[in-house]
């Protein structure tokens, strides 16, 4: 009966082909809405999430100043070296801890010059701030005690000032220092807020502390936490370690915080989720409609074949056969559109992800659900008519 | 034996208060089985009605109406289609063929609703083809066929699943006189061979010189059931 069923409704199909087309493409449109949107709006969560993950390793970062609110002073002062020497010593579960104090700087080559940020830290900012040296070396122990002048450049800044030339060894002027290229750092590209990771220079610490900004402060400190499950112990215990050594009494608050990098994380997912969610949803309306299109053809082909159904139904159709037909014929168009959809929808996903430059997600998951669905709003919008159709008095009907 | 329909006190009436209309005002009716019976009457008389609620297809307001001694009357609208599936062929004025069908799928689809597989399906459509005369035809569909050929393929359609009645309503009523006589010919055929029991609805005289009994209707009610003169085998 089903197969019967099913070739009966191939037939119908088949012989009002436009109209079966236009139908099946309401369907095609959702579906392929429903999977472009989510693929997309994944894709772009998961480059959020590669970002994030780029800016360092289980990062927590603390700056000091901070809680607005009764009790908060807006002349904290700023930590030293030894605070981070301190954390790293006393705190435990953390892999590595990098004082950072950054400026502001104008750099000169062979008349080429740029305005950049020079970051003064550590060998460990390398590990915290998930860094690598493209080529050239890192400064020396020595280098870093001495504070002597040599930097490593970012991609970007390399690129301005010595464009095809060879940088490492170069001597280059920044502000009033001159100092020498032993490093290249890799490139890593403009992260989520589209700001440049790869316009810096980065020079040691008693460098920056002692030749740019002339005092021996440091502007934050960054702790990376050996895992991702110790990160809110580090945190916790780089609070108290903080306010001991800042000498806080209980009742007054923080004059520092703790950033953990992962809430800036999940804030930014928790948004780009909640717009894939809007955009599937949007996405999922115009499914809705091809549903009713489906609904729509579905009535008009049963009150043509009103006769027909009275004929089936004297020799011999019960209302479940004629049921049956109906609701194969409608999950049968909105399938045909279903597959579609999918291909349509995956190209299109495809595309998106391409022209937007975020990666390109298959979800499997999302694929079936949305042809799962599609053969539902088939039989669910197939349901009335299939329903109509099967109610009929067959005496009724042979009259039509 | 029984008579295989029984009809007591059977009424349907239509509409209500002012517009109420007595299709049927209370009919009493016999057939034996085996018996080729022709319901007769001026438009209006009731006796397509009679035969709407012979098929199964119109229920009556009051009265009883026992097929085989099973009463009918209260059944519900899935018994009913199956008792039209399982005990009932029909063959309808207009012919009533699924037009994008060729004849022998319109023969099979009775079939179909039974639940026979495919294989068996195909023979037993082809050999009431074979049996109607068209067994050349099978493949054709309705729009290449005559009047008369199409009423046979209805014919066909009606008899392959071997029901105990059936009934056709004026199935001469779209075809010429020559016509009229092959296929009133055939009916009687089927009748006398396989003693299927037949009512069918005319306004033709010509046409009852074969049957065996004419059912005279008039405003709703059975005047009188007439011999036709002829020698009927009456097993029953």
């Amino acid at each position: 009966m089903l197969w019967n069923a099913l070739r009966i409704a191939l037939n119908e199909i088949r012989r009002n082909l436009s109209r079966s087309i236009l139908t099946a493409l309401g369907i095609l449109i959702g579906v392929a809405a429903v999977i472009a949107m989510v693929g997309i709006g994944q894709g772009a969560t998961a480059s959020v999430e590669e970002d994030l993950a780029s800016m360092g390793n289980n990062l927590l970062v603390v700056h000091p100043g901070g809680g607005r609110g009764p009790g908060s002073r807006g002349d904290a002062p700023n930590f030293k070296a030894k605070d981070a020497e301190a954390i790293y010593q006393q705190v435990q579960h953390v892999a590595a801890v990098a004082p950072v104090s950054s400026t502001s700087a104008q750099i000169v080559y062979a008349g080429e010059d740029t305005t950049t940020t020079v970051y003064g830290s550590t060998n460990p900012w390398f590990e915290v701030s998930n860094r690598s040296v493209a080529s050239g070396r890192m400064p020396t122990e020595t280098e870093q005690t001495a504070g002597a002048a040599v930097c490593l450049i970012g991609e970007t800044t390399r690129e301005t000032l010595f464009g095809g030339e060879a940088a490492l060894g170069a001597k280059i002027q920044v502000n009033n220092m001159s100092c020498t290229v032993i490093g290249l750092l890799e490139a890593k590209g403009a992260n989520t807020m589209g700001m440049d990771q790869d316009d810096l220079v980065f020079a040691p610490l008693t460098t920056v502390q002692r030749r740019l900004t002339g005092n021996n402060e440091v502007a934050s400190i960054q702790v990376s936490a050996d895992t991702s499950d110790n990160i809110s112990r580090v945190q916790q215990d780089v609070t108290a370690l903080m306010r001991e050594r800042r000498h806080l009494p209980a009742n007054r608050s923080d004059d520092f915080q703790v950033h953990d990098t992962r809430e800036m994380a999940q804030m930014v997912s928790g948004i780009t989720t909640t717009l894939t969610a809007f955009l599937g949803a949007v996405a999922g309306v115009s499914l809705l409609v091809g549903g009713i299109g489906v609904m729509n053809i579905m009535l008009v082909s049963v009150t043509e074949r009103t006769r027909e159904i009275g004929i089936r139904m004297a020799i011999g159709a019960l209302e479940r056969d004629v049921m049956t037909q109906f609701l194969v014929e409608a999950s049968l168009l909105s399938a045909m559109g279903g597959v579609l959809g999918v291909l349509l929808g995956i190209g299109g996903s495809y595309l998106g992800a391409h022209l937007l430059e975020v990666p390109f997600v298959f979800n499997l998951p999302v694929v079936l659900i949305a042809v799962v669905f599609s053969a539902l709003v088939g039989v669910g919008f197939g349901w009335y008519p299939a329903r109509r159709a099967a109610r009929m008095e067959p005496i009724d009907a042979l009259r039509h | 034996m029984s008579p295989v329909i029984q009809v007591r006190g059977v009424k349907r009436i239509y509409g209500r208060g002012e517009a109420e209309v007595r299709a049927l005002a209370g009919v009493d009716m016999d057939v034996e089985r085996g018996v080729f019976l022709s319901l007769m009457g001026p438009s209006g008389s009731g006796k397509s009605t009679m035969l709407n609620t012979l098929g199964c297809l119109d229920v009556p307001n009051e009265g009883s109406y026992l097929l085989e001694g099973r009463e009918m009357v209260g059944l519900s609208r899935r018994e009913r289609a199956l008792v039209r599936r399982e005990k009932l062929g029909f063959v309808f004025q207009g012919f009533n063929l699924l037009a994008r069908s060729t004849a022998v799928e319109n023969v099979e689809l009775p079939l179909v609703y039974q639940g026979v597989g495919a294989k068996e399906r195909r023979e037993r459509s082809l050999a009431a083809l074979e049996r109607v005369g068209l067994a050349d035809r099978w493949d054709h569909l309705p729009n290449e066929l005559s009047g008369g050929q199409q009423q046979r393929v209805a014919i066909a359609r009606a008899i392959v699943t071997e029901p105990e009645i059936l009934l056709a309503d004026e199935p001469t009523g779209n075809l010429d006189t020559t016509m009229s006589h092959d296929i009133m010919a055939l009916l009687r055929e089927l009748n006398k061979t396989r003693g299927i029991t037949i009512v069918l609805v005319s306004h033709e005289p010509e046409l009852m010189t074969y049957v065996d009994q004419i059912a005279h209707f008039r405003d709703g009610l059975l005047e009188r059931i007439e011999q036709v003169q002829q020698p009927a085998p009456q097993e029953a």
